[in-house]
Parts: structure tokens; sequence; C-alpha cells
């Protein structure tokens, strides 16, 4: 007789669900009226502890599948009586495949799925029959295609229950031969102990909070093609053949290991673990997809392990070695599955954040509160490999807004950061350099090799120094960004370059001026300047304040615009409100036109370009003209022209002359002057020519540039005048 | 867009509309079956299939199998008919080409009245020679071409046989292709053709997608010798890949004839042809879909019959496929619409749930 394709349910059958317990009787009572679609009620049984209630599911299947599921599944879900757990759900196909999200048992076979990844306390808030038959459907359809695993771990092994956390290496089964690896408990309440294992020489951080000690050997078996551990076992025995496939002789292995530990005696006493890794690949041939790592913590110690091997005897507290070794006889030994997660790597953390990892080379210049936490934040999503640049020493008042916690005062921002973010992820890359931007020392050479090999530098030194000489140097190719907060740290400017660094940060610098002064919202980004703060006794003691909410919500926001970042040149300003919204604002960077006379360079975007144009042909037949403003550096002797100021209502336009009037413009430059922190100012003129003249200056205009030099030699700046004429325009510059 | 075969719970009757990679609509067959009474549980097709045209007002190809009322039921109420006025409200479906077997044209004066329409319909399109396809070309045909004054050559580009695939469709255009397995010509001893087989058309789709084909095959309503005659005549042609199966409109609404000439006690056994062509041409997972009222756990005269449904079963499982009633879909007690979709892993029949669905696919009761 033909053996049928299922298993008998465990349990004695029972005719109807009124025994049940409510959640049991109430899936046999919905599935018997036909009520749910494609699910219809099989048998039911009852054990001492279970109701149990076997089912027919219709599963939604393609004719190619990843997984042999077919499109009726029969199914015995266990409810018990207690109600304290899960319900428990079995596959009763005799031969219903291994996949991922099994739940492992001591039996691989009926196969436990599992269906929900949140607590029961927490699924039971959502529990009802059709609930519960529409994701038993919805787990198998997508095993079928292989879609229940995200792909970030597509050959991940049956699921462990449940059992003690051993955190384990990232890097475990990259070295050869065994290892061994010193295991402390953390075991905050005696309840949920999580064990941790660190190669010794990186443990002795771990060793103050440990109430427990164990020992560890990693055994690393030949990749296979699909998981070979299908059920817990019980004993040494056990585990040692199910090891077979995979190349491994475990006792063999356990026996050479421990003959290395025995001579170190405060190793007896520990507990002795076995870890394994076993490297998955989806076929002969192919690269290793995906590592199933499983942990196993050896009843009693190592000590007494040896002696049931009859390896050792112990004598006052030391192993004797039996000089007549008998086979050891690993049925002797009983285990317990941990379960292992692995530490942050790279890696890890990208997908935690729902992000592929994005190792590319960065500098940063800058660790303080915006830097640090910035930088934090991007590592922690597994973006970039960092130099950190700073000069800086970490002092107490910079932790009230800083990405560290602790008391590592005196020591250098960029070396606390680098070594916290180091020890967070271990295979992350973060380089230290301290040294100044401005005045790098005996560090230049090595600061060069870093902004030569970085593909972005970011610029977190809110200092405008710092971020000119950035924008200015041109030894060095990779793009820059910058980051700074407005005195209140209610505002972020970010300023990007693009990729072929054809709007440089100074000119972008202009462009936010710019976007400051003539947006109503922006207008207090310079205003806003509370008091500084005074933290020590000295001149130079003092700093700002910056409100640590603050800080952390515009670190995130960059760290998303940093993910986010596109090629082009642009300035954006991120506000709080007062009622706690950000508005976002953003304009593109145009590009720049120098001129250059008189050992000075004067600069005009396009953006502005286009404006005064405008104003040009709106005015016509006549001229027009007005005030410029803009930025000067003075030790480059550059002048970048943020904005022109409309002609004032007293000025007069002819059809071939412009004189600009001056009422209300000073206030009105006072103003510009104060919404940009004082950085742009009344830098010269401009006005228009009309059709058929050229952009050079007319004996009036000659006049004018004299005029100006005369006046702006006392600021140390040349006399601009500029002239807009239907070809475009023109600067003249001239020096007293 | 992914391919898909919608058929619809219309008890023993046929409709599968079929909506092509390019969006390109054929409906296989109409028989709107549902009647006044609030309770039954068939769809109200005429309804349904505007509501799956997506606010389009035609079809590119309606195909008449053949002229059963099983199959054409309310056609000349609801789609627009060329040769009269009579049928040609705004609201009606225009059809771009109707396909139908040679008999439709030959058949004389079928006696349903909407059997007649359909023949006028179909005459009148081939006689302007247009927006018709018929399949196979007996002596029959050639002489109501000639009473029209029309010669069979001057309508030739209008007929396909079978062992051919019907133009206007490939793999790349429309990622489909339609081989015509009936009705077809057969020679008698005596050297002249003649139709031995069963009038019906049978077709053989080949669907592409991701470069995975899906093979779906329409069944009409060939008893047991018409699709052992289909068999011999695709296996000496060498197209046995023709009948491959990833889907099957499973013949005559689960009739055991359509498998072998005896019933069974318990399950038919098919002739050695139609056995070949469901164990060794179905392929993994196939699906096979009656079109037809739910299966019955005793034993009826009429189709569906249980004997045939226990051989398809056991088929499906064999082939890890599924076995499928249009009347049972998801639940018989509330039929729906039974889609599949043809996709780069091959043929899925879909199984989506809503809270509310049967509620919300229907008018609620009257509330006083």
């Amino acid at each position: 007789m033909e053996e049928s394709p299922w298993l008998a349910p465990r349990g004695d059958p029972v005719a109807d669900a009124t025994s049940f317990v409510p959640r049991a009787r109430a899936l046999a009572d919905l599935l018997r009226a036909g009520d749910v679609p494609f699910a219809r009620l099989v048998s039911l049984s009852k054990t001492e502890d279970a109701d149990v209630v076997i089912l027919e599911v219709e599963v939604e299947v393609a004719q190619d599948r990843v997984n042999d599921i077919r499109p009726q599944e029969r199914i015995a879900v266990g409810f018990r009586h207690d109600d304290r757990g899960m319900p428990e759900v079995f596959a009763l196909r005799r031969d219903f495949p291994v996949v991922p999200h099994l739940i492992q048992r001591a039996t691989a076979i009926p196969r436990n799925l599992c269906l929900f990844e949140d607590p029961w306390h927490e699924v039971k808030l959502r529990w009802t029959p059709a609930y519960f038959v529409t994701v038993l459907r919805g787990w198998l359809a997508d095993t079928a295609r292989g879609e229940l695993h995200a792909d970030d771990q597509p050959l991940e092994p049956l699921i462990l229950g449940t059992g003690i956390r051993l955190i384990v290496p990232a890097d475990l089964g990259d070295q050869d031969g065994p290892v061994r690896l010193d295991v402390f408990g953390v075991d905050p309440d005696g309840t949920w102990p999580v064990l941790v294992a660190a190669r010794p020489e990186q443990a002795q951080d771990l060793g103050p909070r440990s109430t427990l000690k164990a020992v560890a050997t990693v055994v690393v078996g030949e990749a296979q093609e699909h998981g070979i551990i299908a059920h817990t076992p019980s004993t040494l025995a056990d585990l040692h053949e199910l090891l077979l496939p995979a190349g491994l002789n475990l006792v063999k292995q356990l026996v050479g290991c421990l003959d290395d530990w025995r001579a170190d005696s405060q190793l007896l006493d520990r507990a002795p673990i076995l870890i394994t890794v076993l490297p998955k690949i989806r076929q002969r041939g192919a690269p290793v997809e995906a590592t199933d790592v499983f942990a196993f913590i050896i009843d009693g110690t190592v000590g007494s392990l040896g002696e049931k091997l009859e390896l050792w005897e112990i004598h006052e507290g030391h192993a004797a070695p039996l000089v007549l070794r008998q086979d050891p006889r690993p049925e002797a030994v009983t285990l317990q599955c941990l379960h292992p997660v692995s530490e942050l790597s790279m890696d890890t953390a990208a997908r935690v954040a729902g992000r592929e990892p994005d190792l590319r080379c960065l500098v940063a210049i800058g660790q303080g509160a915006i830097g640090s936490q910035i930088v934090s934040n991007l590592i922690r999503m597994g973006f970039g490999s960092w130099t950190l640049v700073d000069h800086d020493l970490l002092l107490a008042h910079n932790l009230s807004r800083y990405a560290l916690l602790g008391r590592a005062y005196g020591l250098p921002k960029a070396h606390c950061m680098a070594a916290a973010l180091s020890s967070t992820i271990t295979d992350s890359k973060v380089e230290p350099l301290f040294c100044d931007i401005l005045d790098p020392g005996n560090q230049a050479k090595q600061l060069a090799a870093r902004l030569d090999e970085a593909e972005i530098v970011f610029d977190f030194s809110a200092s405008t120094a710092v971020s000119r000489h950035l924008s200015n140097d041109n030894s060095w190719k990779a793009r820059r960004v910058s980051f700074f907060l407005n005195p209140s740290a209610r505002y972020l400017a970010m300023l990007a370059e693009d990729t072929s660094r054809s709007v440089p940060l100074d000119e972008l610098e202009a462009q936010l001026y710019r976007l400051v002064a003539r947006t109503d919202s922006l207008r207090a980004f310079y205003e806003e300047k509370p008091e500084s703060l005074r933290y020590g006794g000295a001149c130079s003691d003092t700093s700002m304040h910056l409100p640590q909410d603050r800080v952390a919500l515009h670190s995130a926001l960059a760290a998303g615009a940093v993910q986010q970042l596109p090629d082009g040149a642009f300035v954006s300003v991120w506000r709080l409100t007062e009622d706690l919204a950000i508005d976002r604002y953003r304009v593109d960077g145009a590009t720049c036109r120098w001129f250059e006379d008189a050992g000075w360079y004067v600069g005009i975007d396009a953006e502005l370009v286009t404006d005064l144009l405008a104003q040009r042909f709106e005015a016509l037949p006549s001229e027009t003209g007005g005030a410029l403003v803009g930025m000067v550096d003075a030790h480059r002797k550059r002048v970048l022209l943020v904005d022109a100021v409309v002609a004032p209502p007293d000025s007069e336009k002819w059809p071939t002359a412009f004189i600009r009037g001056s009422v209300g413009l000073r206030k009105e430059i006072e103003r510009i002057q104060g919404w940009t922190g004082q950085a742009a100012h009344y830098v010269g003129e401009w006005h228009s020519h009309p059709p058929g003249r050229s952009l050079g200056m007319s004996n009036d205009d000659r006049c004018v540039l004299d005029f100006v030099a005369k006046h702006m030699r006392g600021d140390g700046v040349p006399g601009i005048i500029l002239i807009a004429g239907e070809s475009g325009v023109q600067c003249h510059i001239k020096t007293d | 867009m992914t391919p898909k075969l919608t058929f619809y719970p219309l008890g023993n009757a046929d409709c599968c509309l079929i909506r092509l990679a390019d969006s390109r609509i054929l409906v296989m067959d109409f028989a709107a079956t549902r009647g006044d009474e609030p309770d039954d549980p068939r769809i109200d097709l005429p309804k349904a299939l505007r509501e799956d045209l997506n606010g389009r007002d035609d079809v590119d190809v309606l195909a008449i199998t053949h002229l059963d009322e099983d199959h054409y039921r309310r056609v000349s109420e609801v789609f627009f008919m060329e040769h009269a006025i009579k049928y040609q409200g705004s609201d009606r479906i225009k059809i771009g080409e109707l396909w139908v077997p040679a008999a439709v044209i030959t058949e004389k004066g079928p006696d349903a009245e909407e059997a007649r329409i359909i023949q006028a319909e179909a005459r009148y399109r081939l006689k302007e020679g247009k927006g018709i396809r018929v399949f196979s070309r007996p002596k029959s045909l050639e002489a109501w071409l000639e009473g029209q004054g029309l010669k069979l050559s001057d309508r030739a580009h209008l007929i396909t046989d079978a062992g051919c695939l019907i133009p206007g469709f490939s793999l790349a255009s429309g990622g489909v292709e339609f081989f015509v397995h009936s009705p077809f010509a057969q020679a008698a001893a005596d050297g002249t053709v003649i139709m031995r087989n069963s009038t019906s058309l049978a077709l053989h789709a080949t669907f592409e997608v991701s470069g995975r084909p899906t093979r779906v095959f329409f069944g009409a309503d060939l008893g047991h010798e018409d699709l052992a005659g289909v068999v011999t005549a695709t296996k000496k042609n060498g197209n046995e890949d023709r009948l491959e199966c990833d889907a099957v409109k499973l013949p005559h609404h689960c009739s055991y004839l359509s498998l072998g000439p005896e019933k069974g006690a318990h399950e038919t056994a098919p002739v050695s042809e139609v056995k070949w062509f469901y164990e060794d041409q179905g392929q993994s997972g196939a699906i096979l879909v009656s079109c037809s009222d739910p299966i019955p756990s005793g034993d009826t005269n009429d189709p569906p019959h249980r004997q045939a449904a226990k051989y398809y079963r056991h088929v499906a499982r064999q082939l890890s496929g599924e076995f499928v009633v249009t009347m049972e879909h998801p639940k018989e007690s509330a039929p729906e619409r039974l889609i599949i979709e043809i996709g780069g892993s091959g043929a899925s029949l879909l199984k989506k749930t809503m809270v509310g669905a049967p509620l919300v696919s229907r008018p609620a009761p009257r509330a006083g």
C-alpha cells in the first residue's frame, strides 16, 4: 500500500473542538464553516498540553519554485493549553523541504515553521484565525519563491529557537586552523544572559563586566550547498555525526584543542564552547554566499570535558594526562545550543539601516559637535571609510553635544572618535589625523595623501577660513562639501560642490548669502546670535550655546543628505521652525565668470548675470543700475558678487545715461549685511548699456570707476563697476 | 505587463480572457450564464468582462470555439455585430477579429437563434473579407464561398489550418504564439479531405516571459477521440512540443468522455493518447482548469464527473501542480474570477484574498 504523503499529527483524534482552548476552537470552527478562502479543516487532535488543528491550505505558487512548496500543504497547529507561547506550526508533508525560517527542534521532521518574528505577546494582539491563515499561506508562498528571507541572507540556516545569545566576531572563518576565543558573560538580571566571544588580545575590555567565563574553539567546515544541521544535537557524538559531511572530524579537532588548553590551568574551570562555521554556496564551485554559524556550550568545564573524553584526570587543579588514552567517548558529553549573533560589521550596519554598504574614501575636516555626530550617523549605517582630521582636544563642555559619551578629557577628538567607532563596528576604517588643516606641520604629508585618495572631503569645521582654504586648494581633486550650523543651531547650511568642481565652495558661499538675503524665512540665519558661553577663565575659553537636540536633528539631516548626494552643485538650508517642523530651501549652484585686473579677481555667477540682464531689458530703452554687494577674500584678492541692490527711487534713467540715486540705499545694504552676518557688503556699482553699445566703459563710466575706487581704497578693496549690455556683462576693476 | 488568463465562474460554461504582454485582449468563448436569482453564485459575465477591459470598449479577438450555447450565450446582446444595425448599440463591445471554426460558417441553419446571429456575423465578415479568422478549409467552406461568388483563394489569408500558427501573434510581437490543433482535416481512404474530428477550435498558446516559455492548451469541448486524434496528428508531424502544457483549459467541463470511453467506478482511465498528453506533456507544477460546476461527490450523468476529476487530481499531484474548478475557486460558496498569471517562473494561480472581497464584488442586499 502506498505510504501516505502526510505525517500523522500528534495526540489523540477528537471529533470536535468544543473542549479546545478558545484560540484553537476559533480556528477549527472557522475552517469547518468553510469561511476561510484557500483553507479547509482536515482533522482535530488533542495532546496532554495542547489542542491541535490540522488544516490544508492552498498556496499561490508558480511552476518554477525556489523551494519545493506544493499548491496544497497540510499543516498542524498546536495551541498550548496555557496560551503562554506562540502556537506551534508543523508541516505534515513527509518530504517538506529544509527552508529558511524553520525552528530547530530535537527532531528535524516534521518541520516546525517560524511564521512570526515578533514575540507572542505582540502577535497575540493581531492574531485571528483568518490572519493566521493569511500569514501561513503567505509564508508558504514566499518560501516557494525564495523570497521569505530578505536578500541580505538568502542562505540563512534554520533559525535556532530560544537560547543564550553568543556574540561572535564578524570575521569568523577568515582564518585557517582552530581559533581560540575567550567568552565573557553579561547577565544583567539573571534571565537572559548574553555571552561575548572575543579574541584573547581584544578581550580585555570585556573582562570587568563579565559574570561567567568560558573558552571557545572555532572550527570551519567545507562549503556546503545546503544546511547540514537539520536538528538540534544533544551530545558531542551527535554533533560530530552532523558535521562529518562538512569534512570536519569534530572530536579529533576538539581533542587537539584540549591538548593545547591543558597547559593553561586557568582554562580548566571555564565552560567549553564549540563554534562551527559552515560556509554555504548555491552550487558546487560557486563562491561562498553565506555562512552558517552554530555554537554549542558543553555541559561542565574544560577540566571535566577532558576527563569525560578520557584525556586526563584533574589532580589538585591541574590536568594530568592519561598515559594510556582510550578512544574518546563523545556520547557521554552533553551540550546545549547557543544562539550566535555576529558583531556589528560595516555590511550588517548598512543592512540594519536598509542600505547598501558604501566604503568609499572620505575625509572629515573637523570633529566638533556636528562633525562627530554626522560621521557617527553615517558610519553606523555602513557609510564611508573615513579619515578624521581635527586639531582639538576633548573637553568637558564638548560632551553635552558630542557623538561620544564618557570622560575621555584631554584626548584628541579625532582619536576618541576613531577609537569609539572602530570598536563599535569591527571592520570599519576610521583613521584619526591630529592636525590643523590650515597648518598641518609635520602631518602635512599624511594629510596630503589622505586628501589625494579621498572621493569627497567634508568640511565640518564651521570655519570660513577652512572652507575658503578647501575651496582654493587645487593640489588634490576631491569634491568638497561643507556643512555648518547657524549660531543658534536652528539652521543647517550645506554647500555641495559638483563632482567636477565647476562651482567651488567659496562661490557657493556667495550664493548661500544671496539665498539668505532674498528669502524672508532665512533672514534670521546670521542674525540669531545667542550669547557666547564661557567655560573657563582664559580669554579663549568660550563656546557657543548649541543645544544637543538641534545638533542631533541637523546631524541626522546632514547624514541623510550625504547619502543622497547628487552629482551637481547646490546650496541647501534646513530650518527648524518654532513648532518644530523642518523647512528646506535649495538652489542649484551657478557657475561663475571671473574678471581679473589690477591683481584682483571679481566673480559673478550665472544666476546673478541673468537677473541683471532681466533688469536691463525691463528698463529699456533707458539704462538702469544700482549698487553691488559682494563678499571679499582680502587674502586671496577675490571678490564674489552676491547680489545687486535695485536702483533707488531717486535714480535717474536715460536712454544713454544712468545716475544711481541714494534714497534708502544705505539701509538696504545694512540690512543685507545683517542678513549675511556682515559677510556681504557694498563692493561697487552696476549699470546697463542700451542696444548697440559695447560693454566697454564710456568716459562717464570711467569717472564712476574712479569715484568708486577712490572711496573703496580705505577699505582695502578695489573699485568695481559692472556693465550689463546686450552681449552680457563686463566687470571693470581699478585700485586707486 | 504580465500576461494573464482570467477564467470566470459560469457553471458549466466557458469564457477565458487572455491579456497579452502588449495589452491586447483575446476572449475565448463567452457564455453569460448567470440568472436573475440574487443568490446565483455565477458571475455576471457582461459586467465582469467590462470591468476587466479597464475602460476599453473593444476586444482584439473574440473566439467562439463552436456553436454550443455554453460557449456563446448572450454574445449577441453584449458584442457589437457588424452585420445588423440591430446589434450595434454604443454600449456594445466591439470585436477586432472574430475567430470561428469553419463549421460556424458552413453549418446549415443552427437551431438556436443566437447561434444563427453569430453565424450571420461570421459569414458577413468573411464576405467582407475583414475582421474574421476561420479555422480549417473543408470542402463545405469552399462550396459556401462559391455560393457567395467568391473563391477559396480570395479568402485564403483569413483561413488558418491546423498545424499552423495564427498570423499576427509571435513571441516577438505580443509575447505569444497560437498553434492550431483543431479542427483538422484527415484524408479519407478515397483521398478526399474530410473532417473527422470535432469541429471545435482547440489552440495551444506559447507565452514567453523573461525567456521562460509557458504553454497553455485550450481544449474547447474535445472528446477523448478528438484529443487522441490531435495527439496522433501532432506526433505524426513531429510537433510534440506543441502539446507540452503548463496549464490546460480542460475540455468539456470535466467530462469523463474527454478522457476515455468509460466513466470508471472511482477514476476514469484515459485512453493511451490522452494519458500521454496529460502525464508526459504536462509540465512540473502545471495547472488544470475545469470550467464547470463544483465537482459532485456522487455519480452524475452530466459533467463534471467526479471520476474524471479524480484522474485530473491524480495528474496534478504527480506534477506537483493543481487541479482547480472555476465554481470552487476560491470557495464554492462564493466563487470569484480564477486568474493565472504568467511570469518568468511559469504559470501561477493567484490566490489573493482581501477582507470583505465577497461583499464588495456584488451588490448588498436591500435594507429596509
